[in-house]
């Protein structure tokens, strides 16, 4: 029984909600709880021991002794593999004889730990905690619709002329044929155009595509007599449709085989695929020991089939290296090249596997600035000020998860993305400022006047990297970065008479820039005449190199990267990263307040071992703080 | 009268104790009852922090993004020996007197953000340490303490098992293969509660082993809920219920994992040594630390012979419960 009390003595001082489980218990009245009074109430039972208990554990002394072999081995598997020791290790501990044999099963428990997929599944969990982006949704709407830029399709039935087959949704009914069936709209025989083709999403077949589906043309004239490329989706429902006549482009890449309309998000499907961007992201980079920083400088992701089918309808709809994407024919083949992948899709042909992908080569508006080479390089840079120029935008430099399609829309305008990121990769905590601090009166600049300057002068600066990505459309939103490639705002945008021809930029936000974006202040620093000569002023998203983030000045790129870089060359990327492991993996977290100089020893250690989590996380189970009891 | 007495006392007496009380702030300044009340200075970093902590704690003090003024330590780590903000021996390259003086340059120009830079206050006497001797504090201040390099020797090291260590936890200890992957808890079978971001595909309508799942302290990250940091009398209830299903049916089907020394139908008194031995072992493979006699006993006397009078599934059950429910099976 001492036992027990001692464990119950150690519970107690892990937190008032782990102590409460002994009453908990005992409130609850299930049997065979430990502490359970043998006398009932008011015999020396438990609530005697507890005031014993209670006395004992104020003077005990603070420093706990370490950890049993058995318990740290237990640690070691529930950090890696979030289970405990299982039957065959608890087996090779007992076998061991000596401590230094007891040492010897331990470390390679960490070892193969570490080397398991079990841990790539830690890192992909750590992942989602760690980068907090939720579900997709289209802006701030949240609703379960899909604006993935393709045209969707359905399956012919199994009664029909062409069973399996692949049409264009829709067709059969507004379009008034009956492909699957042969007939036309007066429901007479019409034998439906018929291609085969591999499709992107699974190129070990071939499908059939039938009907309007199976065309072969890269552009139609519409009814007012203008060319429409068959390659951008255009307006629809929740099923985004490419212009009448038109087909689904080479392997089927302009279509996608199903309806977006499931909010619940089921495995293999793109939507969910997409929020599992960053965090796949951040667990490639520790089983392919990479360092962590690439997560904010590097211009590569991981993406699976379906995620690259998602960038490359992003990069096709802007307009940019149009015949480039329509020929490439080896985006979808996961055979292809050598890729680095996750563990768990080892089979080459699986497109299902998360493969490493320099955006550019989908999306080329997301720059590479690297000539297409995976980089994540500090001395990448691309200057773009709208200020000065005319026309949109050539692109916009990648910049790891912050120009994922899961992150920005989870935080889905400016000043929330600088929040959260400021939060997720600088460990920043935003609180209302204290009552009684005076700040002077509220004025056009949040970052300089008002109680809003205690979060805003920091957060601002940061937002204005954050304005480009917008969400367009009438009915179901899609990705759009604002003012570059094709989607030019127009120079009339404020004029009353033309809101309507610009009703979607309406959509997309311009009351709200109207109102927020002021011309001058700290977060849109273009003035009124700048924006009045060119309305791309407004998306002016490079961070003036005389503003300073953590004391430190950009250096004049455009976009987040700017940020990235000052994240790192900060210090503040590599603090936090030292305490968000350190919390996953030892199990407690650190207190900047009382433990600065240990954190900054922490992240020394992880910046000299190149960033890597493998090796950092390693040393962290090995360390005599590891084996702490409580 | 009495009561001003009082006060007074307590003011000599914290005079005398410090030795060098602090100023008094100009009467017509703003306070901070906080920091009114007497305190004494370590050293000299200290003395200098809690002259400035009527002007900047209530931004920097204790759980602050920049918690500069939580104390001492806070202090010196995180300000005094950041060269980001003063440069030893050095108040003209300080980055902090900049802002005081409110002629820094970026995001931060000067300090507090709100009202008269900290100089303008200090030059009409509203603070408690003048510019110049902030001044002749930096060009005299000390190097680091060295002794305050490591982890804090009185912290917390442990924390409560998640939802899918939890129930991976209890499956082990059951000789059940464990759940693990993304998403977790899979299984269709058995008792496993299935992740809200689990695939819809795979359980589409059970909702309440989801919701199960969340009252076990989650995740769900799609919704954007984060797992629950501390065991709470929820969390704590649903996972004392869980156990009771899974020991129950384990205690039930005879598993072989919940019986290697005694047999399911073996009845005291005479299976009192089998029934002892059984138990030790099952302490050690649900807490992983071997059995002390005391703790054998008291199960075998507190939990397993009262409820053997019903019948021994479930005097087994309870065995079974008061491991899972142990300290050390719920925390890391």
């Amino acid at each position: 029984m001492q036992n027990m009390v001692d464990s119950t003595r150690r519970f107690r001082a892990l937190s008032p909600a782990l102590a409460m489980l002994p009453t908990l218990l005992l409130v609850a009245g299930c049997p065979g709880s430990m502490p359970v009074d043998d006398g009932g109430v008011g015999d020396d039972g438990a609530v005697a021991r507890c005031e014993q208990d209670a006395g004992a554990e104020a003077a005990a002394p603070a420093v706990a002794a370490p950890l049993s072999a058995g318990r740290v081995l237990r640690r070691v598997n529930l950090a890696l593999r979030r289970r405990p020791t299982n039957d065959a290790e608890s087996e090779a501990l007992a076998r061991a004889a000596t401590d230094a044999d007891r040492e010897r099963v331990i470390e390679s428990a960490i070892d193969e730990g570490l080397r398991s997929t079990d841990f790539y599944q830690t890192m992909v969990d750590f992942g989602h905690e760690w980068m907090r982006n939720g579900r997709f949704v289209v802006g701030a709407q949240g609703d379960g619709y899909w604006g993935n830029m393709s045209t969707h399709m359905a399956q012919c039935g199994a009664m029909t002329a062409h069973p399996g087959g692949w049409y264009i949704l829709g067709e059969n009914n507004a379009r008034g044929r009956n492909a699957c069936s042969d007939q036309d709209a007066m429901g007479m025989p019409a034998p439906a155009r018929l291609r085969t083709v591999q499709p992107w999403w699974d190129p070990s077949t071939t499908i059939t595509l039938v009907g309007d589906a199976a065309l072969e043309v890269a552009t139609v004239t519409d009814a007012m007599g203008r060319t429409q490329d068959c390659g951008v989706a255009q307006e629809g429902y929740f099923n985004m449709v490419n212009a009448a006549g038109c087909g689904c482009g080479p392997n089927a890449a302009w279509c996608f085989p199903g309806a977006g309309l499931n909010p619940d998000q089921p495995m293999k499907s793109q939507k969910r695929d997409v929020w599992d961007e960053p965090a796949r992201m951040v667990a490639h980079l520790a089983w392919h020991d990479r360092a962590l920083s690439d997560l904010v400088l590097g211009n590569y992701t991981v993406a699976n089939n379906r995620v690259r089918a998602w960038y490359l309808r992003f990069g096709r709809q802007t307009g940019l290296y149009n015949a480039r994407l329509d020929g490439n024919a080896t985006w979808f083949r996961p055979e292809m090249g050598s890729a680095p992948r996750d563990p768990l899709h080892m089979t080459p042909a699986d497109p299902e596997a998360w493969r490493e992908l320099v955006v550019e080569e989908l999306a080329p508006q997301l720059l590479s600035l690297s000539n297409g080479a995976r980089s994540a390089d500090p001395t990448r840079t691309f200057a773009w000020d709208p200020r000065r120029e005319s026309g949109p935008a050539p692109g916009l430099p990648a910049a790891g998860v912050f120009t994922m399609p899961g992150t920005n829309s989870t935080f889905s305008r400016e000043r929330p993305r600088a929040a959260r990121f400021l939060e997720i990769f600088s460990c920043r905590e935003f609180n209302p400022p204290p009552p009684e601090q005076h700040f002077p009166e509220v004025g056009p600049d949040l970052a300089r006047t008002g109680p809003c300057m205690h979060c805003h002068t920091l957060m601002d600066p940061v937002a204005i990297a954050f304005r480009r990505w917008i969400f367009m459309g009438y009915y179901v939103q899609r990705s759009y970065l604002a003012d570059l490639g094709n989607l030019e705002v127009p120079q009339d945008l404020y004029t009353p008479a033309r809101r309507y021809p610009n009703s979607g930029w309406f959509g997309a936000g311009a009351d709200r820039w109207r109102l927020n974006w002021l011309p001058g202040t700290t977060m849109t620093p273009s003035t009124a005449e700048e924006i009045t000569r060119n309305t791309g002023a407004l998306f002016m998203d490079t961070i003036p190199p005389e503003y300073t983030i953590f004391g430190q000045h950009t250096d004049g790129t455009m976009g987040p990267l700017a940020f990235g870089k000052v994240l790192v060359s900060s210090g503040e990327f590599d603090r936090c990263a030292v305490r968000r492991l350190y919390e996953r993996f030892v199990g407690r977290r650190l207190d900047p307040g009382s433990e600065a100089r240990y954190i900054e020893a922490l992240a020394q250690r992880f910046v000299t071992g190149g960033r890597l989590a493998r090796p950092f996380v390693r040393s962290l189970m090995t360390s005599a703080e590891f084996r702490r009891g409580f | 009268m009495r009561v001003r007495n009082a006060l007074a006392s307590i003011a000599m007496l914290a005079a005398s104790a410090c030795g060098d009380p602090l100023p008094p702030l100009d009467a017509s300044a703003p306070r901070d009852a906080s920091v009114s009340a007497p305190v004494c200075a370590t050293n000299r970093n200290d003395e200098i922090r809690l002259k400035l902590a009527p002007q900047c704690e209530a931004c920097h003090g204790a759980r602050a993004g920049r918690p500069f003024f939580e104390n001492l330590a806070a202090f010196e780590d995180l300000l005094v020996y950041n060269p980001a903000f003063v440069v030893r021996g050095d108040p003209d390259r300080s980055p902090l007197v900049a802002m005081l003086e409110g002629r820094a340059t970026g995001a931060y120009r000067q300090m507090p953000l709100g009202g008269d830079p900290f100089a303008t206050r200090a030059s009409r006497g509203e603070t408690r340490v003048s510019m110049d001797e902030l001044r002749e504090w930096i060009r005299a201040l000390p190097p680091p303490d060295p002794s305050r390099q490591g982890p804090d020797p009185a912290a917390i090291t442990t924390r409560r098992l998640s939802a899918d260590e939890a129930i991976n936890a209890l499956a082990i200890a059951l000789g059940q293969p464990a759940n693990s992957g993304v998403p977790p808890l899979l299984a269709l079978d058995g008792p496993q509660p299935l992740s809200p971001d689990s695939p819809a595909g795979v359980d589409y309508q059970d909702t309440l082993r989801r919701d199960t799942y969340l009252m076990l302290g989650g995740p769900s990250y799609l919704a954007q809920r984060r797992a629950e940091p501390t065991w709470s009398p929820g969390s704590l209830l649903t996972f004392s219920q869980l156990a009771q299903g899974m020991c129950s049916r384990a205690a039930a089907m005879n598993n072989a994992q919940l019986f290697k020394f005694a047999m399911a139908s073996e009845r005291l008194p005479m299976a009192e040594a089998n029934v002892r031995r059984n138990i030790a072992y099952l302490y050690e493979r649900f807490l992983h630390e071997p059995a002390p006699m005391t703790a054998v006993d008291a199960l075998f006397t507190r939990v397993y012979q009262p409820a053997e009078s019903t019948n021994t599934r479930v005097a087994w059950t309870q065995v079974c419960v008061a491991l899972a429910r142990d300290p050390l099976f719920i925390t890391f």
